[in-house]
């Protein structure tokens, strides 16, 4: 039999530690702790809110000089300085202070909240970014029309789904404001939402608050959380209400009875909110309610069931230092039958989502799925290879090799970053599940978390065989990093409760995780040439939609029909879809990147029904970091890395059925019906 | 008035002071968002979880938390009932919805709560005035970071002009031009119309203001041969050799779709 399980304060210990005699000469930690927590306890807290809130000023300081190319790399180290300057604070107060657990909460939703502000500082007038428009575009047509499900030509799937765009025109209705400003005011709320969640979860199976903010700090680096979940995009939401499904499930153990209906309940509504969000999210929501019912049906039956038995004994005495007669100790197991309960009926209601209402969701994911399945059969049939390329949507080079398509590479310092924190994060978490189980032995809600953690790892190595790994692997590192913060957060806590060499792991603590948070900035979205604002860049995504590519926006909403075909390149065509209120057609590379529009050109503009084209002249001004100006597909059609070629762009000039009806000297529209058909 | 009874009063009062300013002439008001905002994203989901843990024993930041859960689901699932009843997604709308989920809440956690022994539990936070300032210097900091980025990405660091043509389609001899100036000082332009080669129409346009439209109608004779080019020329006056900006189309058509 285990002994019964100490009090679970990871950090009081910290108080019983002495001084070592040898160790005067050093920085000792324990006096700083001391005279860390003398200053006046009630005021750390709200000194650290305002360190923090200078150090977000700092960051608006180091957007304001990008913006205006004044202070050359010196804007660049100060946005550093500024995330650190937000991040460090909490990471000291919990790790040297003694907050309440009313304080916790109060520094990691501040933190939630100057991350999320960070985002919308970067375009606080308008949203730029591509999937934010796509979005925008399906709450646009449900407010103006009072109607749900309408067609988006951006965005097919997006109606379908319509739990973030009823968020956003509730605020838009009830508040009165623009349908934009409600999306981003819709995602703060959210952003609070998320950070209260995990962190109940955390308090949930660790019973420590301070251990429960670190694994929300720890969390709050995770590459998606500063930007890619912050923008108006339907995972935004989903994820938020994932984390409630997962509070109020964990809260059922330790809940009373009466509480147990209103705790289904909420985890009920926040399920259906995930399936009427997002497909992916409600997969992965899947892959959690899975997790703990097989958990649940595992360690309840392990008693009865010898070999599970014995299996679960082999991990105790690897993983948790068990002896051969300890007996197994399980916690906080519950009636598994509502989990599976859960589990079915969230299994039907997204059957019946996508039967009755997504239908396109089976055709709009069905690539991504097949497209693994056929390149693993490309690697294990090489000669498949030509049959299944157009499927596949892979390129050869004129030597027959694979076309792989490459953006800008990092700069040096952060790839060596980078590869680090994915290395340290890997090896992290394992070490840290170690160390979890060691303390809270097998704890069922702990188990189930080690569960959906090895997710990660399954994503990783999909990243490795597949050309969509990459892309998989960074939509679902957001929720599977809720359980891997909490063994990253266990492996942080191991080092620093580490006696010797405490002078050396102690401080190594700290810059390893404003390196991890870093690194995993660097890997995350917008990459470094996108990260702060700036002035106008070609090809590169929001980057390219500055003030007056806002204004040609505004135009042409204001001027031209509404749900014209519009032909444009990659961000002006999301712009033109939202913001214009067009329907234009995507990837019409073929009118664009040629000399000449000859009979095919005309044919392509002609299938699609493109009314008017429009030229974003300073597209010819530099070369696109993702090497591509129009759609991803049109890389290799000529020479990578080559910027667009001005002649391409004014030859509209020579047709005389052209019409050119706007110019700004940066933006040109042509009217191209007066040619339909020409060659029929 | 015991301890009990707080939170129900004041998620009553607030709920009427949303409604007041989402329903009103408030509406128009700068305040309207900073109050109906935390109104549909706490209030109706703090009212079922009132209901549902009516015995006050549940931690505020759990109830917070929940509540925010439950109200962002009445939303969203909410709204898929509006569609389905065609009750727009208008103000009153969103407001029905969620007072008559408050109301009803309201009423049953009190009929609940009446008949259960419950402690009380709501307690002001203790925070002191040095506590409050700090906190308040905070949010302003914070503010005023985000509205200098504002201004940053508002200002307008690239200049330009713009010129654009409305034509009426059933009458080909009337054309209306624009000419905007984004040049970020007063400007002086040259119009000029041609018809292929041959200018006909010539006009100045003589101080138009920074982010000004200057519009005008002009009359254009009977085309003379069938599908000639009209040009549209914009000139700066002090560079009046060079077309700085230009726009032109095809006056007649046999296609239906033109």
């Amino acid at each position: 039999m285990q002994p019964e399980p100490e009090p679970i304060n990871i950090l009081s210990k910290l108080n019983q530690e002495q001084i070592r005699p040898d160790n005067r000469m050093r920085f000792d930690f324990d006096e700083f702790k001391n005279n860390f927590t003398k200053i006046d306890n009630r005021l750390i807290v709200p000194l650290t809110c305002l360190v923090m809130a200078i150090a977000y000023f700092m960051m608006m300081l180091s957007f304001n000089a990008s913006r205006m190319e004044i202070w050359g790399q010196a804007d660049n180290i100060l946005y550093w300085v500024g995330m650190v300057g937000m991040y460090l604070p909490v990471l000291l107060i919990l790790l040297f202070g003694k907050p309440n657990k009313r304080e916790i909460i109060i520094l990691i939703v501040l933190l939630g909240l100057l991350l999320y502000m960070t985002k919308i500082a970067y375009s606080p007038a308008a949203l730029r970014f591509v999937d934010e428009q796509q979005q925008w575009r399906s709450a646009f047509n449900a407010f103006d029309a009072n109607s749900l499900f309408l067609p988006n030509p951006i965005l097919e799937i997006s109606p379908f789904y319509p739990g973030l765009q009823n968020g956003v025109i509730s605020i838009a209705g009830a508040a009165h404001v623009p349908v934009d400003v409600a999306g981003m005011i819709f995602i703060g709320v959210v952003r609070v939402m998320l950070t209260l969640a995990l962190f109940l979860i955390y308090d949930e199976v660790t019973n420590d608050a301070q251990v429960a903010g670190l694994a929300s700090l720890v969390y709050m680096t995770n590459p998606g959380y500063l930007v890619f979940n912050s923008y108006l995009v339907y995972q935004s939401l989903a994820l938020p209400a994932i984390a409630v499904t997962i509070a109020a499930m964990m809260r059922w153990s330790t809940a009373p009875l009466n509480y147990r209906p209103g705790l289904m309940f909420v985890a009920i509504t926040s399920i259906l909110v995930t399936i009427m969000t997002h497909h992916v999210s409600s997969y992965m929501l899947i892959l959690y309610l899975v997790a703990f019912t097989a958990v649940m049906w595992v360690l309840r039956n392990a008693e009865q069931i010898k070999w599970l038995n014995t299996f679960i004994h082999w991990i105790g005495r690897i993983f948790i230092g068990w002896k051969k007669e300890d007996e197994l100790e399980i916690t906080r197991t519950r009636d598994g039958d509502i989990y599976m309960w859960l589990t079915g009926l969230t299994l039907v209601t997204i059957l019946m989502w996508s039967i009755f209402v997504a239908v396109l969701t089976i055709n709009y994911l069905a690539p991504q799925f097949t497209g693994i399945i056929n390149e693993f059969r490309i690697f294990l049939e090489p000669e498949l290879a030509s049959e299944l390329a157009e499927e596949t949507i892979i390129r050869y080079d004129e030597n027959g090799e694979i076309l792989e398509f490459e953006t800008l590479a990092l700069p040096l310092h952060e790839t060596v970053i980078g590869i680090g924190t994915i290395v340290v994060t890997v090896f992290g978490v394992l070490i840290g599940v170690r160390q979890a189980l060691r303390r809270w032995n097998l704890q069922a809600d702990l188990f189930a978390l080690v569960v959906v953690a090895g997710g990660f790892y399954f994503f990783v190595a999909l990243r490795f065989v597949s050309q969509r790994g990459g892309e998989l692997l960074s939509r679902t590192w957001a929720f599977t990093y809720i359980a891997m913060a909490l063994f990253l957060t266990m492996l942080i806590l191991a080092i620093w409760q580490r006696q010797r060499l405490k002078w050396l792991l102690r401080p190594a603590v700290i810059v390893v995780f404003c390196l991890f948070m870093g690194g995993n900035i660097a890997i995350g979205w917008p990459p470094f040439w996108g990260r702060l604002p700036g002035p106008y860049q070609p090809g590169a995504f929001d980057r390219s939609i500055d003030h007056v590519a806002l204004e040609t926006t505004y135009w042409v909403r204001d001027n031209m029909p509404r749900n014209s075909k519009f032909a444009a390149d990659f961000a002006m065509h999301h712009m033109l879809g939202g913001y214009s209120v067009q329907s234009p057609v995507y990837g019409i590379y073929d009118l664009f990147v040629t000399p000449l529009i000859g009979q095919y050109q005309q044919a392509v503009a002609d299938i699609a029904q493109v009314d008017y084209i429009l030229v974003d002249m300073r597209i010819t001004t530099g070369i696109s970091p993702v090497n591509f100006y129009y759609a991803p597909w049109e890389y290799g059609v000529y020479p990578v890395g080559e910027p667009i070629q001005e002649q391409w762009l004014t030859k509209f000039e020579g047709i005389p059925e052209y019409d050119r009806i706007y110019d700004n000297g940066l933006y040109i529209i042509y009217d191209i019906r007066g040619r339909r058909g020409i060659y029929d | 008035m015991t301890n009990r009874r707080l939170d129900q009063i004041l998620i009553f009062i607030y709920t009427l002071i949303a409604a007041g300013f989402s329903l009103t002439s408030l509406s128009s008001s700068p305040l309207t968002p900073v109050i109906v905002v935390p109104y549909l994203f706490l209030i109706p989901g703090l009212s079922v979880v009132n209901n549902l843990f009516y015995d006050q024993e549940l931690p505020f930041y759990e109830r917070f938390t929940y509540g925010m859960g439950v109200s962002v689901a009445i939303v969203v699932l909410g709204g898929l009932l509006l569609h389905a009843f065609g009750l727009g997604f208008r103000a009153p709308a969103w407001m029905l919805l969620t007072c008559v989920i408050v109301f009803i809440n309201l009423f049953l956690t009190n009929i609940r709560r009446s008949k259960n022994i419950i402690r009380e539990q709501y307690r002001m936070p203790n925070i002191s005035i040095a506590q409050m300032s700090i906190y308040l210097l905070t949010v302003v900091i914070v503010i005023l970071g985000l509205w200098f980025s504002y201004i940053g990405d508002t200002y307008q660091r690239v200049t330009y002009s713009e010129i654009w043509v409305e034509i009426d389609e059933d009458n080909v001899n009337e054309i209306v031009v624009n000419v905007g100036n984004h040049e970020l000082q007063t400007m002086d332009y040259i119009v000029q119309v041609r018809v292929n080669r041959t200018p006909i129409i010539t006009q100045e346009i003589n101080g138009l203001g920074n982010n000004e439209i200057w519009e005008t109608t002009f009359q254009l004779p009977e085309p003379s041969v069938f599908g000639e080019i009209l040009r549209v020329d914009l000139y700066r006056q002090d560079n009046p050799d060079e077309i700085y900006r230009e726009v032109h189309y095809q006056r007649e058509r046999n296609n239906d779709d033109s």
